[in-house]
C-alpha cells in the first residue's frame, strides 16, 4: 500500500469510506462523523497480557489523522521521556502519538485509517510497554532535526498536523 | 488457560533462556583452555593416555551465566587416566595435581586442593579437573564408561566413589530424544551440516531451557542467604530430566516439571532420601540431604517460589509491567531487559518487512497471520 507507485492515483477516501473501512475491520469500536470529523474510540492490547488502553483518533479531510492514548495515568517525570509523541497532558493524561513521517507520504488520504494509523497506533503501545520496562525504544523511528524542533509550531502548520 | 497467555509467556521465557547462554566467545576460550589443559596432562606419562572430558552442565548445554559480573562460569572436566585402573586413590589425585603444579603457568592458577578436585582459575571462569580412572579396567564407549574417582576425607585419606559421566548424558538426551532430534535436525538444516555433526550444547530443548531458567532462579533466590544450602544444580538436573515427557512448548515443560519434580524423590525403609543417579545407582545425589535437614527445606522452599513466581503468578498478573517486575525478581533486571529488548527486536524486523500484524483491538500484535490479523505497514515514529 505504501509502496504505490506516484503516477498511479488513487481516490482519495471520503470520511464516510473511512468509517465503513474501521466497521469491517475492527466492529467493536466507537466510530462517528460529526461536522465535517472523523472520530474514532477504542479500547485495545497490544500483547495477550496487557491492559486495556484507550485510543481516540480524529481525522478532518484534508489534514493528518491524529491518534491519541488517552485515559493514562502519568507522572511529570516520566512523561517527559516518553519517545515518540507531539504533546503529553499529565494531567488529563493523554499523548498525542507520532506514527508516521508525513514527507515520506507514509500516510496519504487514499489510506485506510484502519489500515494505517490504527495498527500503527496499536503498534505504538507495544514499544511504550517495551520502553517502560526496559528503559529503551525499540520500534526505530526519526527524531525531527533540532531546527525542526526550534520550530515546531512551524513545522506543524507547514505540514497542517 | 488463556492460551495468548500461555504463548506470550514461552516466547518470553525462551527469550530470558537464550540471555542465560554462555557466550559464543567464552565458549571458545572455554574450549581451547581445557584443550590446553587436556594436551598438558596428556603428555605426562605417555603410558596412562590421558582423556580429558567436559561433564555437567557444560557438556549437556545447560551451563548458565553467573549472575555477578564477578562470579565465574564453572566448567567441569574429568581428566580420565585411561590406563590407570591399577592406581589407588590417592595417587591418581596426585599425578593430576603434581603434573598440574610442574606447569609455570597452571601452578599459579591452582587453587587449593578439592576434596574432589583440582581447580584452576581463570579470568572469567573456573576449571573443575576430576582425576579419574576406569572402574573396570577399560574405559570404552558406548558399553564400559564407569568411571573411578577420589574423594579427599576429613582425615586427610582418600577413599574411592563412582561415577558415570558419559551415560548419564545418553540418559539425558533419551529423556528428551524426540524434541532433541527435531531442534538437531533444525540446527543441521539452518547450518548446512550433517545432523550427526550437532552437538547436544549447540541446540536448546524446553528441557534444557527448562534447567536453565530453574538453576537461574535457585541462584538469585540463594544469591544472599543460604547459598551453602541451596539446590545443587545435579539434582535439579536429574529431577527436571525425570519429569519432562517432550512437551514441545516451554511453559508447558515447565508447568509439568516444576508439579512432578518432587515425585521423584524417593525415601527410603530408613527415612532416607535419594535422588539416585539414574544409570549407578549407587551414587546418591541427595546423599548430603540426609544428616542436613536445612537442605532439604531450602529445596522444598525453593520448589515452592518457583511454582508462584514462574507458574502460577504470571497467569494472574495484571499487565506486562507487572509481570516484567516479577521476572526482573526471577532472572536478575539485566538479562529480563535483554530478554524483552530481544523480543521487541524480533517485531520490529518483522514489521520492516510486512510481516508483522495486529490481531483485532484486543488479540496484541503477532507474526502470524491466521484469520482476519490486520497486517501493519512500514512506518517510522516520528517526533519528540
Amino acid at each position: 500500500m505504501v509502496n504505490k507507485k506516484k503516477y498511479f492515483i488513487e481516490p482519495k477516501l471520503q470520511l464516510i469510506d473511512q468509517k465503513n473501512f474501521i466497521m469491517v475491520d475492527f466492529p467493536d469500536s466507537e466510530v462517528c462523523i460529526s461536522e465535517g470529523v472523523l472520530y474514532w474510540y477504542g479500547k485495545v492490547k497490544p500483547t495477550s497480557v496487557s491492559k486495556e488502553y484507550y485510543l481516540k483518533l480524529e481525522y478532518r479531510m484534508g489534514k493528518y489523522p491524529k491518534a491519541w492514548l488517552i485515559k493514562e495515568v502519568l507522572d511529570e517525570k516520566s512523561a517527559y521521556y516518553i519517545p515518540h509523541h507531539y504533546e503529553v497532558d499529565v494531567k488529563e493524561g493523554t499523548i498525542e502519538l507520532c506514527l508516521f513521517k508525513p514527507k515520506m507520504k507514509e500516510w496519504m488520504k487514499h489510506y485506510p485509517l484502519s489500515r494505517t494509523i490504527i495498527p500503527w497506533a496499536i503498534e505504538w503501545i507495544y514499544f511504550y510497554e517495551i520502553w517502560q520496562i526496559t528503559g529503551e525504544w525499540k520500534g526505530g523511528g526519526d527524531h525531527p532535526t533540532p531546527k525542526d524542533c526550534k520550530n515546531s509550531t512551524k513545522y506543524r502548520e507547514k505540514f497542517d498536523l | 488457560m488463556n492460551n495468548g497467555r500461555k504463548e506470550y509467556l514461552s516466547e518470553l521465557y525462551s527469550h530470558i533462556a537464550d540471555e542465560l547462554n554462555i557466550s559464543e566467545t567464552m565458549m571458545k576460550k572455554a574450549i581451547s583452555s581445557y584443550s590446553a589443559v587436556g594436551n598438558w596432562l596428556g603428555e605426562c606419562e605417555p603410558g596412562l593416555d590421558v582423556k580429558i572430558m567436559p561433564q555437567g552442565s557444560f557438556n549437556l548445554g545447560t551451563v548458565i551465566k553467573p549472575v555477578s559480573d564477578k562470579d565465574d562460569y564453572d566448567i567441569d572436566l574429568v581428566c580420565l587416566l585411561k590406563n590407570g585402573s591399577y592406581l589407588m586413590a590417592a595417587e591418581i589425585k596426585n599425578i593430576v595435581g603434581d603434573r598440574l603444579k610442574q606447569h609455570e603457568t597452571y601452578g599459579e592458577m591452582l587453587a587449593d586442593e578439592g576434596k574432589r578436585c583440582w581447580t584452576l582459575q581463570y579470568d572469567e571462569f573456573h576449571m573443575d579437573v576430576l582425576p579419574a580412572v576406569p572402574r573396570n579396567k577399560v574405559f570404552i564407549e558406548p558399553t564400559e564408561t564407569e568411571i573411578r574417582l577420589t574423594h579427599k576425607m576429613e582425615d586427610n585419606n582418600y577413599e574411592d566413589k563412582y561415577s558415570n559421566p558419559y551415560q548419564y548424558r545418553i540418559w539425558f538426551e533419551n529423556s528428551m530424544r524426540t524434541v532433541l532430534d527435531t531442534e538437531k535436525r533444525a540446527f543441521a538444516i539452518r547450518n548446512k551440516v550433517e545432523i550427526s555433526e550437532v552437538s547436544t550444547n549447540k541446540v536448546k530443548t524446553p528441557l534444557q531451557k527448562a534447567i536453565q531458567l530453574l538453576k537461574r532462579h535457585r541462584d538469585i533466590m540463594f544469591e544472599k542467604h543460604d547459598s551453602d544450602d541451596a539446590p545443587i544444580s545435579i539434582i535439579i538436573t536429574t529431577l527436571a530430566t525425570k519429569a519432562y515427557s517432550n512437551e514441545t512448548d516451554l511453559y508447558d515443560a515447565l508447568c509439568n516439571i516444576v508439579k512432578k519434580m518432587p515425585q521423584h524423590i524417593v525415601t527410603d525403609d530408613e527415612g532416607k532420601y535419594h535422588i539416585d543417579n539414574p544409570v549407578m545407582t549407587d551414587e546418591n545425589f541427595a546423599d548430603k540431604w540426609n544428616g542436613n535437614p536445612k537442605k532439604v527445606e531450602c529445596f522444598n522452599k525453593w520448589m515452592q517460589s518457583v511454582t508462584d513466581d514462574i507458574i502460577n503468578n504470571p497467569l494472574t498478573m495484571f499487565g506486562t509491567v507487572e509481570i516484567s517486575k516479577l521476572m526482573k525478581k526471577n532472572f536478575g533486571e539485566n538479562i529480563s531487559n535483554k530478554a524483552y529488548n530481544a523480543v521487541a527486536d524480533k517485531n520490529r524486523v518483522a514489521r520492516e518487512s510486512n510481516s508483522l500484524y495486529v490481531d483485532g483491538l484486543k488479540g496484541g500484535i503477532t507474526l502470524n497471520q491466521e484469520k482476519n490479523e490486520q497486517n501493519i505497514p512500514e512506518h517510522t515514529f516520528y517526533g519528540k
